[in-house]
């Protein structure tokens, strides 16, 4: 017979209406038997109390539906950040506000070095640093015998010290857009976009595609997860060759894996009908704890690099509209094969022309093979407006909103990239909700840190670090935004038959947190602490 | 290590990348050039022109490659980078939404790579129609603005007011560019591999008044001869020395009627022939020429008078 379990908890919010609250769960084989007080145990036979959530809250388990395998591996390189972390495995990396802390932290680091080994670091974000923008001068007081590299946040960006200029051979004579120099005319040390980045990087061997690759990367993923309360995670761009597969297959297998991982088939570069193949063979290889058969489309680039493709009109400062990934014809091909084989697409578009043109793709694909739940997702969808979240709500179309810009880059879009009065609609949240799509909000980890409570806090207060509101009458109640992180997201991904929601039938994951999201302030929900989580009924709480 | 020369093939869906391509990597140019794409499908290279295939590599019996892209832009960039040896060019067709702007700044950030022209091609038929479409007008204006030569496709099937009005745009937003006519994408290499003015430059509008006739960008037409018929010396003189309407440069490696090999270079009044070692191929001429001027044709029969086919 197997082992019946019932948890108490101070309080349990279930996101199903029937029964939004209970005190209690029961869970078999790793399943929901029972939701409600002490007494759903009654009719189960011998059950096993365990009252180790006395004090704590359960959530079902965040889903999160935009971020990649890298989130965990990254911490193979030195975290400078300037907000406290926790890496995978425990260790809290105080932030570092200025020059002198960085330094620091680098020069204790290169003491564990090899002599001449290079130092690679990340998380970085200009935006949060007092005083000069960081250049190689500042660095080259950390080292001067070996490469220093500091990838920034945007992952768009890097700052290297002089030694690793000369190691790529960048000089005087360097004329290439993205290597800004000092008043002085000398290099500066900054490396803008990856034409500029790729001289020190392929030299370095630095490649943050092989990061992200091998069993070491699952683990590490696994863990931020647990810490963050996540059960479920996509890695929304995946190559999943037989190598890759077989390790993840047998990685997410172990008793002890925490995550359940929705890779997304990249399907850029392939034509529609491999496209189409690989998909539909990796699905085949899908289990419960490996969800595959999703494929993710990029069709425009960010708005915070001018690359997105924007309606008129366009960029604050007259930039050339932005690039597409693939052109268009192509793009609406790919979109009707995958769709016209039953595959669910995730859909890169951060400018409102790239999220009109998908959603116009997508119509025509559906005049060929009409569906009604073929839960295609636009990914970011930044900058749609009523019409677009009216449209996807008439095509079944979900969205999810890239949330945490609105804290990251609120004040960047506000100033440089579309000003003001866009930037309040921008993720509208509210909008995707009143017009009854289905709406997930995420991360993009590592793009900014995993964490669907601060995602959710974003949603439901909309604050820049300048302290605007960005769109007050976007935001949403504290359970809305909480759908969005957990049943809203498992229906983007067509998973909610299993998780998302805490009820009979469904998958045991929950998020076990130390405060009541519901009864706190609104504006403190990124503060509550997460304890760990429960994932098919096995237990990750320290 | 010298760096590699680079030159970019841009242009839209449909404009006649692949055939420009085709072409660069079945002539007979004697160098070995790497061409990379963004997929093998539509690169219909001649069977008995592949020496091997692995992966994402297709090695020419000529001594080119063609190399796919695959995942990553860059690590296919670094791939090449680490060839022994290194191709002697490296060609990259960009996708058809693709901002050579941006896709040079990697050759021209890299100190292994010499970033030598953008070529960008526009077809003579569909060309205004591709300008009107809303989601890809910007993307084809930008294309051009950074183009140091225009391959003009499909010339010979277009209407004539197509040609004109193609002609008019063109030099309107490449107005310092080259044009060549490239119909079936039978250009000389040479020419699309030597060094062109580069135009990675966005800051620069090129003001105009309305009623300026418009020719700072020339056109050019190309003609070239691959065989292993040898030249009469003296008849070969001769030509280097003639009146050819509208020529501009005139060069080629052949061997005469004596078994020696000859180059010989001609560029407005100044030519000259000398003797070299023997080439590992067939024997090569390639001209070009102002369009409206030259005529490929005429030439042609000038060189057949040359060989010597006793
Ligand atoms: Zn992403």
């Amino acid at each position: 017979m197997a082992d019946t379990v019932l948890y108490s908890a101070r309080r349990i919010i279930t996101m199903e209406p029937t029964q939004p609250h209970a005190t209690h769960v029961l869970v078999r084989e790793g399943r929901i038997l029972g939701v409600g007080g002490p007494e759903i145990a009654a009719p189960w036979g011998t059950v096993r109390h365990d009252d180790r959530f006395r004090d704590a809250v359960l959530l079902p388990g965040f889903v999160e539906a935009h971020s990649h395998m890298m989130t965990g591996a990254l911490w193979e390189y030195l975290y400078c950040g300037n907000v406290d972390r926790l890496d995978p495995d425990g260790t809290l990396w105080p932030g570092v506000t200025t020059v002198d802390e960085m330094i620091g932290r680098m020069q204790a680091a290169i003491a564990r070095l090899p002599a001449g080994a290079p130092l690679v670091c990340w998380g970085f974000d200009p935006l949060f640093f007092e005083g000069d923008r960081l250049n190689r001068l500042h660095l080259d007081r950390a080292a001067t015998d070996r490469p220093v590299v500091v990838i920034h946040q945007s992952f768009h960006l890097m700052t290297v010290n002089s030694a690793a200029l000369d190691m790529a051979g960048y000089g005087p004579d360097t004329n290439a857009e993205g290597v800004p120099r000092l008043p002085d005319g000398s290099l500066m040390g900054e490396l803008q976009e990856m034409a500029a980045m790729f001289p020190v990087m392929r030299r370095l061997n630095l490649s943050l595609q092989d990061l992200s690759r091998g069993e070491r990367a699952m683990v590490q993923f696994g863990k931020a997860a647990v810490q963050t309360g996540v059960t479920t995670a996509t890695d929304l761009y995946a190559e999943l060759d037989d190598t890759e597969l077989d390790t993840l297959l047998s990685v997410t297998a172990r008793a002890d894996y925490p995550l359940r991982i929705v890779p997304a088939l990249g399907v850029i570069g392939m034509e529609p009908e491999t496209a189409v193949a690989r998909a539909l063979a990796v699905r085949a290889r899908s289990t419960d704890m490996l969800r595959m058969g999703i494929c993710k489309v990029m069709t425009d680039g960010s708005i915070q690099g001018f690359t997105a493709r924007m309606n008129w009109p366009g960029y604050l400062g007259g930039q050339p509209n932005g690039i597409w990934n693939l052109e268009p014809a192509r793009l609406k091909s790919l979109i009707a094969a995958l769709h016209g084989a039953g595959l669910n697409m995730q859909l890169h578009t951060n400018g409102d022309e790239a999220s009109g043109f998908v959603l116009d793709a997508i119509e025509e694909a559906m005049w060929t093979h009409p569906t009604g739940d073929s839960r295609h997702t636009l990914q970011h969808c930044q900058m749609a407006g009523e019409d677009q979240f009216h449209r996807a709500a008439r095509l079944g179309v979900c969205v999810n909103l890239f949330a945490n810009h609105l804290w990251y880059y609120g004040d960047a879009h506000c100033d440089f990239t579309v000003g003001p009065d866009r930037a309040a609609r921008m993720n509208a949240c509210r909008s995707a909700l009143d017009n009854g799509v289905t709406l997930a909000i995420h991360s993009d980890s590592p793009v900014t840190p995993l964490g669907p409570l601060h995602v959710a806090w974003c949603a439901v207060n909309r604050i820049t670090p300048k302290g605007r509101v960005l769109g007050a009458n976007q935001r949403l109640s504290v359970l809305e935004a909480l759908h969005a992180i957990t049943l809203g997201a498992a229906r983007t991904l067509k998973l909610d038959r299993d998780i998302g929601s805490i009820t009979p039938g469904k998958c045991a994951d929950f998020a076990v947190l130390g405060d009541d999201p519901l009864t706190r302030a609104p504006e403190d929900l990124r503060d509550i602490p997460v304890l760990g989580t429960v994932q098919g009924g096995r237990v990750f709480v320290k | 290590m010298t760096a590699i020369p680079v030159t970019l093939i841009s242009g839209y869906l449909g404009a006649g990348k692949t055939t420009v391509v085709n072409h660069i990597l079945s002539d007979q140019h004697g160098r070995r050039i790497c061409v990379l794409v963004n997929d093998f499908g539509e690169i219909a290279l001649d069977a008995d022109l592949i020496d091997n295939r692995t992966g994402d590599t297709v090695a020419l019996s000529n001594g080119c490659m063609c190399c796919t892209i695959g995942n990553d832009f860059y690590s296919a960039i670094d791939r090449i980078l680490r060839m022994s040896p290194r191709p002697e060019h490296l060609v990259i067709e960009t996708s058809g939404v693709a901002d050579p702007f941006k896709v040079g700044q990697i050759a021209l950030a890299e100190p292994e790579m010499d970033l030598r022209g953008v070529i960008v091609v526009v077809d003579a038929v569909n060309f205004a129609n591709a300008m009107t479409d809303p989601f890809l007008g910007d993307t084809l204006r930008n294309q051009l603005a950074t183009a140091g030569l225009v391959l003009i496709t499909k010339s010979d099937i277009a209407s004539p007011g197509a040609l004109k009005s193609l002609r008019v745009t063109v030099a309107t937003l490449a107005p310092e560019a080259l044009r060549m006519v490239a119909d079936h994408g039978r250009v000389p290499s040479e020419l699309l591999l030597d060094p062109l003015p580069l135009r990675l430059k966005r800051s620069d509008p090129h003001a105009h008044a309305q009623d300026h006739d418009h020719d700072h960008g020339a056109e050019y037409r190309g003609w070239v001869w691959t065989g292993s018929a040898r030249a009469d010396s003296a008849a070969l003189d001769r030509l280097l020395g003639a009146d050819i309407a509208g020529l501009y440069r005139l060069k080629g490696l052949v061997q005469t009627e004596d078994g020696g090999w000859n180059a010989f270079h001609r560029a407005g009044l100044h030519a000259e022939r000398r003797a070299v070692d023997p080439p590992h191929g067939q024997g090569r001429a390639v001209a070009v020429g102002l369009a409206g001027h030259f005529d490929p044709a005429e030439l042609q029969s000038a060189w057949d008078r040359v060989l010597d086919h006793g």
